[in-house]
C-alpha cells in the first residue's frame, strides 16, 4: 500500500514537473547554492539524508583534494558512500575522524557503529540534517561578508577570493595525497562562438588549475584531443555536460554569460 | 601454578608464532609496497605532458599491474583506489593518444 | 464489536490515504501551470480593458507584511521601468520573476539588498526612514496618489488599449523613456550578437497567425539568462507544448506577457498579421 502510494506520488510529481515547462526555476539563495543531498543508504538505515555544503569545504580545500585524492565522484550519489567507509577513514572519514586538526581544532568525527542519543543529537545531525538551521545561514553571511561579491551562485567571487589571498585552499593532505611535481600550467586559449557576434570564450587553464588537477577534467569530462575539434553547444552545457559538470552546480552558474564570453568582438 | 616445561610443544609454539608474525609482516609490507607503487605511478599526472611515449606506456602498464593488486584489497580500499587509479591511468592514456595524434598530423 | 471497530479503523485509514493521494493529485494539477485558474481569473478581471491602466503590473506583496502588522507592499512596475530596465532588478539585484520567491525581509532591504540598493536616501527615498514606510506599505491615500502619479506620467506617452495603456516599446525606441541598463560599472551588459538582430519568424498552424519575435526588443530590457535556458530551452524544437493555453497560464511568454509586459489579449503585437479590431 505504502509502496503504491509512493510510486503514485513520484509519478504525479514527475508529471507536474513536465507540465511546469517554460517557467523560471527557483533561484537558490546564496547559502544553498552548491549544496548536495546524498541519500544512497541514509534513510534505509534510519537517518535523514546528508546535506553537504560545498561552500563550507571549498574555502579550506581545493576541489582536487576531495575529487581526486579522497576519491569523491562528481555527481550526487555517485560515490555511494557508506557509514562503514567513513568509519574506516575513507571519504568523509578521511578528515572527519575526530583526530585531524584544522586551525588547531579537531575536525568532528563522522559516522559510528553505535551512538547514544546524545551523540545522535550533537554529532550525527551535523551532516544528516533533520531540519534547515538558520545557524548555517548566519554562518554563511558572516563568512561571505568580507569576500568579493558576485551576482550569481554563492554571491561570492571564489576565483577573486583565492587570487587575492582571502582564502587559501589546501591542496595536499598528508598520508592521502601523492607528492607530485608542481603542475606546469597550460596556456589559455580562445574558443570561437557559433553564434555570430557572440564574444569569444577565453578558457583559462590557469584559473582552473588553482583548484583542479589534469585528471579531474581529462579525459572524463573533456576528452577532445585536438583543440577546437570537439564542438560544445550551450544546449549540452545546460544539460550538465562538459563545463556544466561543475558550472551551475557548484562553480558560478552558466547564466553569468560574460564570465566566459569575455573577448570583445572584433 | 604449573611450570611449563621447556620442551617440544613450546618450541612448536614459537615456530607457529613466528610464522604468524612473518605472515603479518609480509602482508603489512605488501600493503605498503603497493601503496608506494601507487604513489610513484600516479605522481606523474602533473607533468604527464612532458613524458615520452615510452615513459607513458611504462606507466600505463604499471597501472594495469596495480589494478590486479588493488582488486584483491578490502572493499572500501578497492573502491577508493580503483577510482584514483582509473583517473590517473586514463590521463596517461589520454596524453599518449593526443601525442600520437599530433605526431601523425604535423602542423 | 471489537473486530467491527478494527475493520472500521483500517478502512478509515485507507480512505485517509486515498484522500491524501487525491489532495496531492489536485495540488500537482494545480501546480502544473505557473498560475492557476483562480489566479488567472483575477488577472483577467484586472487587466485592461477590464481594469484600470495604473493597476496593470502592480505586485501586491502581503506574505510577510501581514505578520508584521503592516499594510501590504504595492510595487508598481510602471514607476520603475521608466527609469530602469528589467535586468537591473531581475538580474543584478537578484529579484525573482515570481512573486514571493525572493523572500525579501526587512533585514535584507535595510542592509542595502533588493529595494535597499536604490532606496537608500540618495537615489530614491530611504527604506530606513520611519516616515517613508507608507510609501511602499500603501494605504488608501497612497494608492490614490499612485493613481494620480500614473495619470500625470502616462498623459504624454503613446496610447495602447492594453496593459498599462502605454506602448512601452515605442517609448523606448522613440527615446521618450531612457531606462538605465545597469547601476554598477561592474555589470555592463553584453551587446546583442549580430546573428540575433533580425526578428525570428515563428510558424503556427496558419500563416495568418505566424509570430514575429524580436530578440533585439527583448535584449533592450533583459539578459540572456532571464529567459534561457529555464523558460526557453535553446534547443531547436525543444520547446514542447507551446500552446496559447499554456502561455496564457503563465508559462513561456506568459511569464511576463500577462503580468507586466503587454498582456496577450493584445494579439497583434506578436501575431503581426492578425487584427485587434473586429471585422477588419
Amino acid at each position: 500500500m505504502k509502496k503504491i502510494s509512493c510510486v503514485l506520488l513520484f509519478l504525479l510529481i514527475g508529471a507536474s514537473i513536465t507540465w511546469a515547462a517554460g517557467t523560471k526555476k527557483r533561484k537558490l539563495p546564496p547559502y544553498e547554492f552548491g549544496s548536495v543531498t546524498i541519500n544512497n543508504y541514509s534513510q534505509q538505515s534510519g537517518m535523514p539524508p546528508v546535506v553537504f555544503d560545498h561552500w563550507i569545504h571549498r574555502q579550506y580545500y581545493t576541489c582536487r583534494l576531495c575529487h581526486v585524492d579522497v576519491g569523491f565522484g562528481m555527481s550526487a550519489g555517485a560515490t555511494k558512500i557508506r557509514a562503514a567507509d567513513n568509519i574506516k577513514g575513507y571519504f568523509c572519514g578521511t578528515c572527519h575522524n575526530g583526530r585531524t586538526t584544522h586551525n588547531k581544532k579537531a575536525v568532528f568525527d563522522s559516522c559510528a557503529k553505535e551512538y547514544s542519543r546524545e551523540a545522535y543529537n550533537s554529532r550525527c545531525v551535523k551532516c544528516h540534517e533533520i531540519e534547515k538551521s538558520t545557524l548555517k545561514e548566519d554562518q554563511f553571511f558572516k563568512f561571505a561578508q568580507n569576500l568579493p561579491k558576485e551576482r550569481f551562485g554563492n554571491g561570492i567571487n571564489w576565483e577573486k577570493a583565492e587570487s587575492e589571498g582571502l582564502i587559501k585552499p589546501i591542496d595536499q593532505l598528508e598520508g592521502v595525497s601523492i607528492n607530485k611535481a608542481k603542475l606546469k600550467i597550460q596556456p589559455d586559449f580562445a574558443l570561437k562562438s557559433k553564434v555570430e557576434g557572440m564574444p569569444e570564450i577565453i578558457f583559462s587553464h590557469k584559473k582552473h588549475t588553482v583548484w583542479n588537477g589534469c585528471e579531474l577534467c581529462h579525459p572524463e569530462i573533456f576528452m577532445g584531443i585536438k583543440r577546437g575539434a570537439t564542438k560544445y553547444t550551450m544546449i549540452e552545457l545546460f544539460e550538465g555536460k562538459y563545463c556544466g559538470v561543475c558550472h551551475d552546480k557548484v562553480a558560478f552558474p552558466q547564466s553569468d554569460c560574460q564570465r566566459c564570453h569575455t573577448k570583445a568582438v572584433q | 601454578m604449573n611450570t611449563i616445561p621447556y620442551g617440544k610443544t613450546s618450541k612448536q609454539l614459537v615456530l607457529v608464532l613466528s610464522f604468524i608474525l612473518y605472515a603479518f609482516l609480509t602482508t603489512a609490507h605488501g600493503q605498503e609496497s603497493w601503496r608506494t607503487d601507487f604513489d610513484e605511478t600516479c605522481a606523474r599526472t602533473t607533468d604527464a605532458m612532458s613524458l615520452s611515449n615510452n615513459e607513458l606506456k611504462v606507466l600505463i602498464a604499471k597501472c594495469d599491474q596495480l589494478q590486479t593488486i588493488i582488486e584483491k584489497q578490502e572493499e572500501t580500499v578497492r573502491k577508493v583506489f580503483l577510482k584514483r587509479l582509473q583517473m590517473c591511468k586514463n590521463l596517461y592514456v589520454y596524453v599518449l593518444e593526443s601525442k600520437s595524434a599530433s605526431e601523425k598530423t604535423p602542423k | 464489536m471489537k473486530s467491527v471497530l478494527k475493520l472500521y479503523f483500517t478502512g478509515f485509514r485507507k480512505s485517509i490515504v486515498y484522500l491524501l493521494l487525491l489532495i496531492t493529485l489536485f495540488i500537482c494539477i494545480d501546480s502544473s501551470q505557473a498560475i492557476d485558474r483562480f489566479e488567472l481569473g483575477k488577472i483577467i478581471n484586472t487587466i485592461p480593458p477590464n481594469g484600470p491602466f495604473w493597476k496593470y503590473g502592480n505586485v501586491v506583496m502581503r506574505r510577510k507584511t501581514k505578520k508584521a502588522g503592516m499594510s501590504p507592499v504595492v510595487f508598481s512596475h510602471w514607476s520603475h521601468r521608466q527609469h530602469y530596465t528589467c535586468r537591473v532588478c531581475h538580474v543584478d539585484l537578484a529579484m525573482s520573476m515570481r512573486s514571493g520567491d525572493t523572500g525579501i525581509t526587512r533585514a535584507d532591504y535595510t542592509s542595502g539588498k533588493y529595494c535597499g540598493a536604490c532606496h537608500d536616501g540618495r537615489v530614491a527615498f530611504s527604506v530606513k526612514e520611519s516616515t517613508n514606510c507608507d510609501r511602499c506599505h500603501m494605504k488608501e491615500k497612497e494608492l490614490q496618489d499612485l493613481e494620480n502619479q500614473f495619470n500625470a506620467f502616462a498623459s504624454r506617452l503613446p496610447l495602447t488599449n492594453f496593459g498599462n495603456g502605454i506602448n512601452w516599446s515605442d517609448c523606448l525606441s522613440n527615446g521618450l523613456i531612457k531606462p538605465v541598463k545597469s547601476i554598477s560599472s561592474a555589470n555592463i551588459p553584453m551587446s546583442l550578437p549580430d546573428k540575433l538582430r533580425n526578428p525570428m519568424k515563428l510558424g503556427t498552424a496558419t500563416a495568418r497567425s505566424d509570430v514575429s519575435f524580436s530578440h533585439e526588443d527583448h535584449f533592450a530590457e533583459m539578459d540572456c539568462s532571464n529567459c534561457h535556458p529555464d523558460i526557453f530551452s535553446i534547443k531547436k524544437k525543444g520547446t514542447e507544448d507551446f500552446s496559447m493555453d499554456r502561455n496564457i497560464f503563465g508559462n513561456f511568454c506568459g511569464a511576463c506577457h500577462m503580468l507586466v509586459a503587454f498582456p496577450m489579449n493584445d494579439c497583434k503585437r506578436c501575431h503581426t498579421s492578425m487584427s485587434n479590431i473586429s471585422g477588419v
